[in-house]
């Protein structure tokens, strides 16, 4: 079965956040073993799609990877209707779940007044959040942030085989960003590594985006934040 | 919706904006210019035996070890060696000298001591020489260290520490500070067995070729150009939300390595805060560039680009 990719996006605006959520889904579209599943915008970006919800399946955990276009702020993104903090019930990967990623800001912020930690209890079965420990912006050629991400994530590597590196996701995050954003901003990333259902120990330090399923840390785990220079 | 100064907060200077402002014509380098750079970047980051590929965005030289690109839209270069990037068994670098300083935020994070700063700017320096990138316009570098850190699950800290180096180095022009993608130069450095190794180059930066005059007419007239017609801050007081300012900067704006532009033109970089009443909404942040002319402006003295409005459409 193909992986499963999706877009959430709120313009507030400006379409090039739209872009910079569909670029992610679509570019992986081009490729044999990905599929384009899911893509909401504005009014249809929901909080009961990202937080737990009585007699409700997520959308977001319908996806493996999805990027997303919204605001943000440490612990915390929008959703059209609100906004989903660490303190709700989030069960990322209780699905199918594997890569949360958005330029909203300062969502992985981690410093002395703010812990990035406090995301932990939103993951299940999740193996990366992706997203900034700085403002990012909007403008000036980020549009193309999500293309970046699906292109340096394997897509590229795909339609140039042999001579384009297909990079682990935390590469693929920093590269896209690098080649967006000036150097004023700081991309930040979660992982969880740890045992399998199964009791075998697995690693996300180098995991890639790929077209078969992944096997999930679950129990036992640690968990690695970096923040860099864009 | 247009907003009105008054009802924006400024917990930041506001730039001085004069009547006029400089634009500034460039070029990019094409790869024939930027071969013996590239070939010699190339043996320096030990890439081995190369090949010529032709990439979506312009042209390489590529072994399975890396590749250096020249991006044909801008002629900037992205060079690397992959094979570093994927050893160990997680982030942490072993850096023998590591001291603790201060972001640009005044938070703590570690930094590399005097002595190891010192040598990663001097094979920063190295790079830049051999690689042929454009300094005259550089600012002084800067070393900065990936942070890491690891919890259980708890989000109890395990430990904290560094990943790879890598020395910034922004670009000003006509006085101003060139913002965005498209001027700048990072060299990624790694610790190795009592060395330090270079594992990447990124020079993003077309080369000037002549300064013009773009009518702004002062301030508030730069302002009406752009931050005032903002729809995402003006979208934000819609739903009630309050508006401070706490970073801005004018620049002239670069566009990323993959997009062509020949003009470096002026823009208002700002990051807001946006404060809601409703708990539920809480509040966010919002970092932007604007511009500070309007089309027609522009159009006035012979000038279009579809960059010139940043979005603003």
């Amino acid at each position: 079965m193909a992986r499963r990719m999706g877009s959430w996006w709120i313009k507030d605006g400006l379409d090039g956040r739209r872009i910079e959520a569909q670029s992610f889904a679509s570019t992986f579209d081009l490729i044999p073993g990905y599929d384009w599943a899911e893509d909401h915008g504005d009014s249809a970006v929901l909080e009961k799609d990202f937080v737990v919800t009585a007699n409700y399946d997520e959308k977001s955990d319908n996806v493996d990877c999805l990027m997303m276009s919204s605001h943000g702020s440490p612990g915390s993104f929008s959703v059209w209707d609100g906004t989903v903090r660490t303190s709700d019930s989030i069960d990322f990967g209780a699905g199918d779940l594997e890569v949360w990623a958005s330029h909203a800001c300062q969502v992985l912020r981690h410093d002395s007044n703010n812990s990035t930690w406090d995301w932990i209890p939103a993951w299940k079965r999740l193996h990366y959040m992706c997203g900034f420990h700085t403002n990012s912006y909007s403008g000036g050629g980020r549009d193309k942030r999500g293309f970046w991400f699906a292109w340096y994530g394997g897509v590229g590597h795909a339609l140039v085989p042999f001579f384009y590196g297909h990079d682990p996701i935390r590469t693929a995050w920093k590269k896209a960003n690098r080649m967006v954003e000036g150097s004023n901003v700081d991309w930040a990333y979660m992982r969880a590594s740890g045992n399998t259902s199964g009791g075998t120990y697995t690693s996300t330090y180098n995991e890639k985006f790929q077209t078969s399923e992944p096997s999930d840390p679950v129990s036992g785990r640690t968990f690695f934040w970096a923040r860099g220079t864009c | 919706m247009t907003l009105k100064l008054e009802t924006i907060r400024f917990d930041t200077e506001m730039p001085k904006i004069p009547e006029t402002l400089p634009i500034v014509r460039c070029v990019a380098p094409d790869f024939d210019a930027r071969a013996r750079g590239v070939e010699a970047l190339a043996e320096r980051l030990d890439l081995g035996k190369l090949s010529d590929v032709d990439t979506e965005f312009g042209r390489a030289r590529a072994s399975e070890r890396g590749a250096v690109e020249v991006f044909a839209a801008s002629g900037a270069i992205w060079s690397e060696n992959i094979q570093h990037d994927q050893d160990g068994k997680d982030e942490f670098r072993d850096w023998p000298d590591l001291e603790k300083g201060r972001d640009r935020d005044g938070e703590p994070v570690l930094t590399l001591g005097r002595e190891m700063a010192a040598r990663a700017t001097d094979l920063a320096t190295e790079l830049i020489e051999i690689g042929q990138f454009d300094m005259k316009h550089a600012l002084q570098p800067e070393v900065r260290l990936t942070q890491v850190a690891e919890a259980n699950e708890k989000g109890e800290t395990l430990r904290t520490g560094a990943a790879e180096a890598t020395v910034v180095i922004g670009y000003e022009l006509e006085g101003l500070a060139v913002i965005g993608a498209g001027a700048k130069t990072l060299v990624d450095i790694v610790p190795g067995r009592g060395d330090l190794i270079p594992t990447g180059a990124v020079n993003v930066w077309r080369t000037p070729r002549g300064v013009e005059k773009l009518r702004i007419g002062g301030r508030e007239a730069a302002l009406a150009a752009g931050l005032l017609e903002d729809p995402d801050l003006a979208i934000a007081v819609e739903k009630g939300g309050s508006i401070t300012i706490q970073r801005m900067r004018l620049g002239l704006m670069a566009m990323p390595a993959a997009v062509h532009q020949g003009i470096l033109f002026p823009a208002l970089e700002y990051e807001a805060r946006v404060d809601f009443e409703d708990e539920k909404q809480g509040h966010y942040f919002i970092g932007r560039v604007a511009p500070v002319a309007s089309a027609k402006a522009y159009a006035e003295i012979g000038l279009g680009s579809a960059h010139f409005g940043l979005g603003m459409h």
